[in-house]
């Protein structure tokens, strides 16, 4: 049970930074999600808390202890973080038992519990019961993810760190698999701090999602006030559909559009206001109304379907109806906000 | 890296003393190379190095052909067969030419032996670059239109000719560096030169000069091959297994040709000196075979080049990690330094360590130290490359995790990268010392006075017309590199395609790394 602060962090590979001033936390015992783009530096961040690269300026500290600053770096041995890559990194040459036993005691733990003991423990905690014995390359790639997690669990480390532990699996297995894994952490009280560039994925596994941009997290808080009130464009538009519609004027904290007043968190220097299309209702034009703008666009997309609308004022905004919306380019509609 | 900086610097010592050598010389080097026999000895290395290039290209890239993309019968054997011309050491297989053909010389004799005992660098990683290419480029490349001509044209050729261009470099360091071959075909290229004014005079301020120039050349040679290597990435991320490229199906007269062609190889390059060495074994018969020379002369070899080989692993260690490990223009230099070697004619280092111990150390001259240090120079190269292949086919997140779980540094190596990686690093120090067996013009600079080699004994045999006498010591030479070449051909036949490109190291003779299933396998 610890906590991670990550403070100002700048990390550069001796040419322009990574990592530009990061900074963003995780409780005690809670799932952090830093998601972003490729290339926008997450994984860096997240070598740089295991302490496998120097950093050129800020601080990481868990709980009190700084383990990264100026003068300080603890090596990575011993900061108790366990790590899950992509493919997970299981060592070729030796058996799932003893890719598990890796980070213990050859016989056993301090406590007095044989290490054999905590290896088959473990491997029922994943689910891999009786499958000690097999080589890695004798698992399917989600059994090898298991073996990778039960590695990493095994020293009883203070954070987990995963880069990318699902990106390499088929989307059913995806899911299922990240499920999985959170409730395990959960019951285990572990911190844990997750790498991925799927918006869905971060938003539906973790208690706080930072979003990082060209090394820099622009915005981090609980995955719903970090869909429902992005504080930048940056931050919105990864996370999912954005509609921008401008500010007509204000009255109070309520902010008023072409289609309405509505209670939002403004990008764009107060002059737009940023929705997400489950926020814009779409209707057909009643008979005898002309209604408010024309279909565009429309994609279908099983459970729901996005209705793209030229609004006679000029301005294009998006809608998402559940299944099927039933229009087609150019019929007329009318355009209201959902709450 | 600290390890790895003192390991290059040992191994650049000879070279730099050699050049303090010649630059204090002063007068006497200048008008040395300014000498017309200079120039002659130049041009004819040069003619002699482009005319094993070419005969080299002409012998591998059919036979990589047929061997790779054919329904050829018996590709199997062929495919050893092919890789043991490596196992005749080039002046082995000229003993064997002039033995059957007691007038033969002069640079074409040369140039055709050198060709057909080197062929195997460019065929061996030829025929891996055409199995292991994925045969969705090609079908790609045919589904846009082009005709199976202008594949090869476009897409084959373009993709195998680095592999091919860095085997033909080695061909070309091969020719340039041999001395035993050009001696005795009698033809005046820079290492007999080097030798002859060597032993015929005291002054050895023109062997030096001459040495200092050849050294400029292998190395122009060294930095080309670089090139060809390229930067690509050692390690697979992630991609799944690719399909291999299809073989095409020979007409019945493709057949015979093809096989025609490669028996023609099998003989001018195998049953010629092997069958001329068989036969002057039978002959010599009747004389008497010295046993007590031959067992000296194999324990000889044996410690020698065991020796060089525990030394020439100490020095190439540190290197291929760090070369394997991390790039950056700091770390390319140390390889580069560190691959000096591999440029450096034997004769060059011969006669450096030879000025150096009488200068530094008179007690080492001419001692079994010296002559192990010129091994572990010259031959630490090939060490380090299996060293590097082999660590940079271990992700490196291994180790990162290895350390995660609260290993100390180098302990996370050692039982990470290091324990999936000896089988090719042993393999590189076996390839030392199967090397250095061979090696004769250091070997004859440095060794102790009355100790034996096989290589010496052939050539002292070799030298005065006694083929009989030489025959053992041949026959003993071509069993002890043969290991080598028919674990390498044994290795192709196994090849899995997709998952080859890779392992192939520019150095074809390095030895592929693991035979873990690696991360590559999974699904």
């Amino acid at each position: 049970m610890t906590s991670v602060r990550v403070t100002d962090l700048v990390v550069g590979y001796g040419g322009p930074p990574v990592v530009r001033e990061a900074t963003c936390s995780v409780g005690s015992g809670s799932l952090l999600a830093v998601v972003g783009a490729s290339g926008s530096g997450k994984t860096t961040l997240l070598r740089a808390i295991a302490g496998f690269v120097p950093v050129t300026s800020g601080t990481i500290s868990f709980d009190s202890e700084l383990v990264t600053g100026p003068g300080v770096s603890v090596p990575p041995e011993r900061r108790r973080v366990g790590i899950v890559t992509q493919d997970g990194s299981l060592f070729p040459h030796l058996s799932v038992e003893r890719n598990i036993a890796f980070g213990l005691p050859r016989r056993e733990l301090p406590d007095g519990t044989p290490t054999v003991q905590r290896v088959a423990e473990l491997l029922d905690l994943v689910g891999l019961t009786g499958l000690g014995a097999r080589a890695p390359h004798e698992l399917s790639g989600g059994q090898q993810q298991r073996v990778a997690l039960a590695r990493a669990l095994a020293p009883g480390p203070d954070v987990v760190l995963l880069d990318e532990p699902f990106s390499a699996l088929d989307a059913g297995l995806r899911t299922s698999l990240g499920h999985e894994v959170r409730d395990l952490l959960r019951s285990t009280s572990t911190t844990a701090i997750l790498v991925t560039h799927d918006q869905s994925e971060a938003l539906s596994l973790a208690d706080s999602v930072a979003v990082m941009v060209q090394g820099r997290i622009v915005q981090q808080g609980a995955p719903v006030d970090v869909y429902g009130h992005p504080t930048s464009l940056d931050a919105a538009s990864f996370l999912g559909e954005v509609v921008l519609l401008p500010v007509l004027g204000r009255e109070g904290d309520r902010v008023i559009t072409a289609l309405g007043a509505l209670a939002a968190g403004d990008v764009g220097g107060g002059e737009q206001v940023v929705l997400r299309p489950e926020q814009v209702s779409v209707i057909a034009a009643a008979p005898g109304s002309d209604g408010r703008g024309s279909v565009v666009a429309v994609s279908y997309h099983g459970h729901d379907s996005l209705v793209d609308v030229r609004l006679d004022d000029g301005n294009l905004v998006r809608a998402r109806v559940l299944g099927s919306s039933g229009m087609s380019t150019g019929d007329r509609v009318d355009v209201g906000l959902v709450g | 890296m600290g390890a790895a900086v003192v390991a290059v610097a040992v191994m650049a010592l000879p070279l730099v003393y050699l050049l303090v050598r010649v630059l204090g010389a002063g007068d006497s080097a200048w008008s040395a190379l300014w000498r017309t026999k200079t120039l002659d000895t130049v041009l004819t290395t040069i003619v002699l190095v482009l005319l094993v290039v070419i005969g080299a290209l002409i012998l591998a890239a059919p036979t990589a052909w047929l061997l790779s993309r054919t329904d050829i019968p018996l590709r199997g054997p062929f495919l050893v067969l092919m890789a043991l011309p490596l196992a005749v050491p080039s002046y082995v297989a000229a003993y064997a030419w002039i033995a059957i053909f007691p007038g033969m010389s002069g640079i074409f004799a040369a140039a055709l032996v050198m060709a057909l005992c080197t062929f195997p660098y460019v065929s061996i990683p030829l025929v891996a670059v055409l199995r292991g290419m994925d045969a969705g480029q090609e079908e790609a490349a045919r589904s846009l239109g082009l005709g199976p001509a202008a594949v090869v044209r476009r897409v084959v050729v373009p993709m195998a000719w680095p592999a091919a261009a860095a085997g033909l470099l080695l061909v070309a360091l091969y020719s340039i560096a041999e001395f035993g071959t050009v001696a005795i075909f009698r033809v005046d290229a820079f290492t007999r030169v080097i030798y002859a004014s060597y032993r015929a005079s005291f002054d050895r301020t023109t062997a030096a000069v001459l040495a200092i120039l050849l050294v400029v050349l292998a190395l122009a040679l060294v930095a080309a091959e670089a090139r060809m290597r390229g930067r690509a990435s050692r390690w697979r991320i992630g991609s799944g297994t690719g399909r291999p490229a299809p073989l095409s199906t020979l007409s019945r007269r493709g057949r015979v040709l093809g096989l025609g062609w490669l028996c023609l190889v099998t003989l001018l390059a195998l049953v010629v000196p092997l069958g001329s060495i068989g036969y002057q074994l039978l002959v010599s018969q009747r004389r008497e075979i010295d046993a007590g020379a031959l067992a000296g002369a194999v324990a000889g070899s044996i410690s020698s080049a065991t020796l060089g080989a525990v030394v020439a692993l100490l020095l190439a260690i540190p290197v291929g990690v760090l070369a394997a490990r991390y790039t950056g223009r700091w770390v390319r230099s140390l390889e580069a330094g560190a691959f000096l070697g591999h440029g450096l004619p034997g004769v060059v280092v011969g006669l450096s360590l030879v000025f150096l111990t009488l200068a530094v150390v008179p007690a080492a001259y001419q001692t079994l130290a010296a002559l192990a240090f010129a091994y572990a120079v010259l031959f630490a190269p090939k060490a380090i490359g299996a060293t590097r292949t082999s660590v940079a086919a271990v992700p490196p997140e291994l180790e990162s995790v290895a350390r995660s779980l609260g290993r100390g540094p180098i302990h996370a190596w050692w039982t990470t990268t290091g324990r999936i990686a000896w089988p090719g690093i042993a393999a590189g120090g076996l390839l030392v010392l199967l090397t250095a067996m061979k090696e004769l013009p250091a070997t004859l600079m440095l060794r102790p006075t009355g100790f034996e080699t096989l290589a010496t004994r052939l050539w002292s045999r070799t030298e005065v017309g006694a083929f009989g006498a030489a025959a053992p010591y041949a026959l003993a030479l071509i069993a002890l590199a043969a290991i080598p070449a028919w674990l390498m051909g044994r290795w192709l036949t196994r090849l899995s395609p997709g998952s080859v490109a890779e392992n192939v190291e520019w150095d074809s003779v390095s030895v592929p790394a693991v035979t873990t299933p690696a991360a590559g396998s999974k699904a």
